[in-house]
């Protein structure tokens, strides 16, 4: 009895577990099937490519913030890094901007990109030598250290977008190629290259084990001997570099560097991330569900242009579409005890 | 290679006038016309859009009003610009608070042929090609709005406006051309008409009213004898309105408070005697004239590069005249605004 009952659990709960996993996906299918039905517009190649195109900012954005939640830490200084990275690379690669004018002829962007990748590397490790090293608040540090950013970005760039000519490295970064006569932005490509590295360093190495460790519980996993304020640091100095990336991403695409170059990127990696079913509170997620969070939030995003929903009321509807894609999870995950003692008819045992 | 360029830049503006006269001429009828502000989070942009839709819809044209969720959000600026290609609109009308940050968006037009122009601002892109830049000129409305300053403070003070003395404490915008061009205007206002005024500070209140009301308090506590406060937008101003009334003060009597815009909700307080004047620019009819444009251009009328819509200094006494849209008066052809601390329209 007691075998047969166990059995019956194991199939249960894999078949639970393949339906969880699924579960962002199904959503996002299911949208974009809707999307492509009602709107004739949306099917166009070049919307798709556009929707790629957003979600490719997002997507590094947010890859580098599920690392840190996945420590049970927030990074909220990455639309800042996003704005001070395409500033930092413009004015290297322009000259600054001095009374709306332009110095051209600076730097090749060979020689601007990664240094400004470099600094974003560099101030986000200075954010986990912060949370560690001097025991401060992630959340406090990062939304110090974004204002910081912000501000330096909005003085070196005087407030206006500093404006860059292409050169051919630039150009190929942001540009697009054809893949079976569909064009796709190398931005994504590049976006969906990092994924597969997060996945495999996430899955397949120490350091990735030490993440989940650390966000499981991080005492256990110093007393284990896992030097986790070194862990820690290196997380936030990849959500820092990832961040700098979709400056250069973002900079680029616009052809202009400017303070507000990452607004809203914040808050919607962090909604990203947790649509995408990462635990806010670190040690359970992963990087694939983020990708899926990014899709969902651009394909919103694009859905309510093409249905020409009015633009007030745009932040509701986001709104309501991220709780409800969360809802839909958590429920579907079987976190919600009131809901899966009477789903399971009380078996304790699970 | 410039020449090149040139060649092709002349090339694509035919190219783009020609495909809009075929496209009016096949189809007089029904427009769509993409009218994108920065966000609808402002009164201003809003009044903007509505006065473009009516205007459409007077034409029996389809405005299809779509922003990002957040001005300043320029990636999502651009791709609404390309969406809205994407979807098939017949022109556009853009307005970006970013200089530059929307040429790619007008290289899309400018590819596929859609006339595009841009509202609420006169300071041309870069590269790409816009048809017509539709705004009011910042550096000349703040030079006004700096007169009736002076006149306000040479009343309170009983002398003639040429010697009015007072402190002027300025409340900037987030620093950008736009904050440079409303502050550089009010000072030379300032020199001109009453030059023994003084600015006393000027610190900036990030656009919104908190931030005005904050930095107003702190102010007043380090100098309680500022005069006026000037706001780089209205909101600002309100914030230091407000300041004032919890200090204690009265508005019109021991302060004032002007600012630029001329937002309903400042109109409202003008109506009640809760703020001292607004550089009205009609944002209504400002959308109106961006159909107005776009009208011509479908019917191959010339437009000049940069329209300037009116601005008027709004004050109690000329609030219904102004509501009415009395005051507004037929937009003329402009120079473009740079930013370099000199006047938008050359003085003679």
């Amino acid at each position: 009895m007691t075998e047969s009952v166990t059995a019956v659990g194991r199939s249960r709960s894999f078949a639970r577990s393949v339906v969880s996993g699924a579960g962002p996906a199904l959503v996002l299918i299911a949208m974009a099937a809707a999307l492509w039905v009602m709107s004739p517009a949306f099917r166009s190649p070049t919307s798709l490519m556009l929707i790629g195109l957003e979600a490719a900012a997002l997507g590094l954005v947010a890859a580098g913030q599920t690392f840190v939640i996945l420590t049970g830490g927030i990074d909220l200084s990455v639309e800042a890094m996003v704005s001070f990275a395409g500033v930092i690379a413009a004015i290297l690669i322009a000259g600054t901007n001095v009374s709306g004018g332009q110095i051209a002829g600076g730097f090749p962007s060979w020689v601007a990109i990664p240094i400004a990748l470099a600094l974003g590397a560099l101030i986000g490790a200075g954010n986990g030598v912060l949370v560690t090293a001097f025991r401060m608040n992630p959340l406090i540090v990062t939304l110090g250290v974004r204002s910081i950013l912000l501000g330096s970005a909005l003085v070196l760039s005087r407030g206006s977008g500093i404006y860059i000519k292409k050169d051919d490295l630039l150009g190929l970064l942001t540009g697009r190629v054809d893949v079976l006569g569909v064009s796709v932005p190398i931005p994504l490509i590049v976006t969906l290259i990092i994924y597969v590295i997060c996945w495999i360093v996430l899955k397949q190495t120490k350091f990735g084990r030490y993440t989940y460790a650390i966000g499981g519980n991080e005492t256990a996993a110093r007393l284990s001997g896992v030097r986790t304020n070194l862990n820690k640091t290196a997380i936030y100095a990849i959500s820092g570099f990832l961040a700098a990336l979709a400056g250069i991403m973002v900079m680029g695409r616009l052809e202009s560097g400017a303070y507000q170059n990452g607004t809203n990127l914040t808050l919607m990696s962090v909604a990203a991330v947790v649509i995408g079913g990462t635990a806010l509170t670190g040690g359970i997620g992963g990087i694939w569900g983020t990708l899926i969070g990014v899709f969902m939030i651009r394909l919103v995003d694009a859905g309510l242009v093409y249905m020409s929903f009015p633009s007030q009321a745009k932040e509701i509807m986001i709104g309501a579409i991220i709780v409800l894609a969360v809802l839909i999870d958590t429920v579907r995950r079987g976190q919600i005890p009131w809901l899966t003692l009477r789903l399971r008819g009380g078996d304790p045992g699970d | 290679m410039r020449t090149d360029l040139r060649l092709a830049a002349i090339g694509t503006a035919l190219a783009i006038v020609a495909s809009g006269a075929v496209v009016s001429a096949q189809d007089e009828e029904s427009k769509t016309i993409g009218f994108v502000p920065p966000a609808l989070t402002s009164p201003f942009h809003v009044s903007m859009a509505e006065g473009a839709t009516a205007a459409g819809e007077e034409r029996g044209w389809m405005v299809d009003v779509q922003a990002p969720t957040a001005e300043g959000d320029f990636a999502a600026f651009v791709t609404t610009v390309q969406q809205l290609l994407e979807k098939g609109v017949d022109g556009l009308s853009i307005n970006p608070i970013g200089t530059d940050s929307a040429v790619t968006a007008v290289k899309s037009a400018n590819e596929k042929g859609v006339p595009i122009i841009a509202h609420n601002f006169i300071t041309p892109f870069s590269e790409g090609d816009v048809l017509s830049y539709i705004g009011y000129d910042q550096w000349g409305g703040a030079e006004k709005l700096a007169a009736h300053t002076c006149e306000l403070l040479a009343g309170k003070y009983g002398t003639e406006t040429a010697d009015a003395t007072g402190k002027v404490y300025i409340l900037l915008g987030i620093d950008s051309i736009f904050s440079h061009r409303r502050t550089g205007g009010f000072k030379a206002g300032l020199e001109k008409n009453c030059p023994n005024v003084e600015v006393v500070g000027e610190q900036t209140a990030n656009w919104v009213r908190q931030d005005g009301q904050a930095v107003a308090a702190v102010a007043w506590q380090q100098d309680p004898d500022i005069d006026v406060f000037y706001g780089n937008s209205d909101e600002m101003a309100i914030g230091a309105a407000l300041a004032g009334e919890q200090l204690g003060k009265t508005i019109n009597e021991d302060f004032f408070a002007v600012g630029i815009d001329g937002n309903p909700p400042t109109l409202d307080l003008l109506a009640d005697g809760k703020f001292s004047a607004t550089l009205g620019v009609d944002p209504y009819n400002m959308g109106v004239t961006t159909i107005e444009t776009l009208e011509k251009i479908f019917n191959g009328e010339e437009v000049p590069l940069i329209t300037l819509t009116p601005s008027v200094v709004v004050t109690p006494d000329n609030l219904d005249a102004y509501l009415a849209g009395e005051l507004w008066t037929e937009p003329v052809a402009g120079s473009p605004e740079l930013d370099n601390g000199e006047p938008t329209v050359p003085e003679e």
